[in-house]
């Protein structure tokens, strides 16, 4: 265990991907699209932080986690949807395998770099979860707590997916479209769904929706409430799920990183192409 | 040093590369020569541990590229036919991503980084962003980023590809120069005279199998045992032809204008009897040249320009 945390995390030179985020996001030379990006994240905390000091009891920490949960949503697939499609588009790909590191490596790196910024995000939104707590009549810390844990789970959980997906694709783009179609489709439509499918059953139901995090980060709004209430399957429970899905999509990119790699590519399709 | 013993690669039932073996010394550089699809790109990726050679191996400095392939990425520095650039970074942001991912400490990145831009002639665009660089810098670039990390064995496929002239000419520079700096240097091209230039060791591929390895002269020699020599003469006439074909060695002699065609074949001595019988004769020699055959007149000789 400690020999993996060492290869993969404490001794990993693709961690130099977290500077990599940095700059593709946060410096003078960071691309047009992504300075807008930052500038709108910039405008809705800022926004929301008005919103806080404004409205104040009217705004709930637990909608706040459910804001944070949604950009998380939206902006892991953005960030990570070219970590390995983005790679192979522009032929950088093959420059990464024939540098020192092995494929588990370039995965966690890439993973590691997007957890980075997921963590300065996730510090930066307590800011507006503590402020609206004072707001609060009466707030339940380790109810937050846990909901922070299960919102950030899910981002990393959605963020694996992300580089699963874009490990099995040569277009970052298709990537992207990939993972919020995905996303769309078990954050929406399957919930839909099964409300409708599941009927009255409570526990169908609780099952059905244990991978929407958003059921659980509603409690508490009264939404949800009555299908959330069984607290022995929600909150950490929850979490550790995401957790172990996370580590098996990254398992799995780092076992499907051959796909449309080059041994495939370059196979000539007629004899006459073989070789070079 | 680089031991290449019988490579070999199957696609299915396509042999890419057939047994390949070669040998090569620190400071050699070598021309890897075949047509498109003769199986240059594919051995080169097994020795940059890209692919798995179906049988066969290459050893780089007592490292083999099936058991130890991260000591032998460790040691290569690869340049494939495409550039492969991060088009939003700068010059020495590109740089300094591979010098970490190739482990340089962080406080020798910036000496090593400025090192590889000056011998690669790119200090000045060290701030410049990698998309505002032409095609010749970029591969400039390219070859900095093989750099980083001082390797033993640079692989450089096709890396003159796309070049003007002036930025062939200046990539060519910066290669014998690598091989002065004692790196094994295996360049592929299809621009056979400018490799004949600079590659002290050359290589012809076809099908997958290498049908001649060696030095360019030897390959050359070996390939044309009979040469043709120029003799410029004062007094050109029949006398001059029939003193020379009592030589031993001379197969043939035509008279082609001022000048006598003599097609030869025998040891240097025997060569030496020419120039001699020509002056004792009088016949006022003003010049004796060989004829150069070149890499691709043997090139085209040996190959029939068929793949797999």
């Amino acid at each position: 265990m400690m020999q993996h945390y060492r290869r993969l995390v404490k001794e990993n030179p693709m961690k130099i991907e977290i500077s990599r985020f940095q700059r593709r996001y946060f410096s003078a030379s960071a691309p047009m699209a992504n300075r807008v990006m930052v500038l709108l994240v910039l405008t809705t905390y800022i926004g929301l932080c008005m919103l806080v000091l404004v409205f104040g009891e009217a705004v709930t920490p637990n909608g706040i986690i459910l804001i944070q949960t949604t950009l998380f949503c939206a902006f892991g697939p953005m960030m990570l949807h070219g970590a390995v499609a983005g790679e192979r588009e522009r032929r950088s790909w093959e420059l990464l395998l024939v540098a020192p590191v092995t494929k588990g490596q370039i995965v966690a790196g890439k993973f590691i770099g997007a957890m980075a910024l997921l963590a300065a995000g996730a510090v930066a939104m307590l800011v507006p979860v503590v402020l609206s707590t004072f707001y609060q009549k009466q707030v339940d810390v380790t109810n937050l707590l846990i909901k922070e844990i299960v919102s950030i789970s899910f981002c990393m959980l959605i963020c694996s997916w992300t580089i699963f997906i874009s490990s099995r694709v040569i277009r970052p783009l298709m990537a992207l479209g990939v993972t919020l179609g995905t996303e769309f489709v078990f954050l929406g439509v399957v919930p839909s769904f099964a409300w409708s499918l599941a009927g009255s059953d409570p526990i169908s139901r609780i099952f059905i929706l244990y991978l929407n995090p958003f059921d659980v980060l509603q409690k508490g709004s009264g939404a949800l409430e009555a299908f959330s209430n069984n607290s022995d399957f929600y909150g950490i429970p929850q979490s550790c799920v995401y957790l172990i899905l996370t580590i098996l999509f990254l398992i799995y990119a780092e076992k499907t990183l051959h796909f449309a790699d080059n041994d495939v590519k370059f196979l000539p399709k007629r004899s006459e192409d073989a070789g070079s | 040093m680089l031991e290449v013993k019988k490579l070999r690669k199957e696609y299915g039932g396509l042999t890419a590369v057939n047994g390949v073996s070669f040998e090569l010394q620190p400071g050699d550089i070598f021309g890897f020569i075949g047509s498109n699809g003769a199986g240059k790109t594919t051995t080169i990726r097994m020795i940059s541990t890209l692919l798995e050679p179906t049988s066969g191996t290459a050893i780089l400095n007592g490292h083999d590229v099936r058991k130890d392939p991260m000591a032998i990425r460790r040691s290569i520095g690869y340049m494939p036919d495409f550039f492969g650039l991060y088009d939003d970074v700068k010059v020495w942001e590109y740089l300094d991503f591979f010098a970490a991912l190739y482990e340089v400490p962080a406080r020798e990145r910036n000496g090593v980084i400025d090192n590889v831009l000056e011998l690669t002639d790119l200090t000045v665009k060290r701030d410049a962003f990698v998309q505002s660089l032409s095609r010749g810098m970029q591969q400039r670039l390219c070859l900095a980023r093989c750099l980083v990390h001082d390797p033993a064995l640079l692989l450089l496929d096709e890396p003159a590809s796309g070049l003007d002239p002036r930025a062939r000419s200046e990539l060519k520079e910066l290669i014998v120069e690598l091989g002065r700096m004692g790196k094994i240097v295996i360049v592929s091209s299809h621009i056979l005279p400018e490799l004949a230039d600079f590659c002290n060791t050359v290589g012809i591929i076809e099908r997958g199998e290498m049908l001649a390895f060696g030095g360019v002269s030897e390959i050359v020699r070996s390939m044309q045992p009979v040469r043709a020599f120029t003799a410029t003469l004062l007094r050109n006439g029949a006398g001059a032809i029939s003193t020379l074909q009592r030589l031993s060695g001379v197969l043939k002699v035509e008279s082609i204008e001022s000048d006598l065609r003599i097609e030869f074949e025998g040891s240097v001595e025997q060569q030496a009897e020419i120039a001699k019988a020509l002056v004792d004769g009088g016949f006022g020699l003003l010049g004796l040249r060989e004829e150069e055959t070149n890499l691709e007149d043997v090139f085209l000789k040996l190959t029939t320009g068929a793949v797999n």
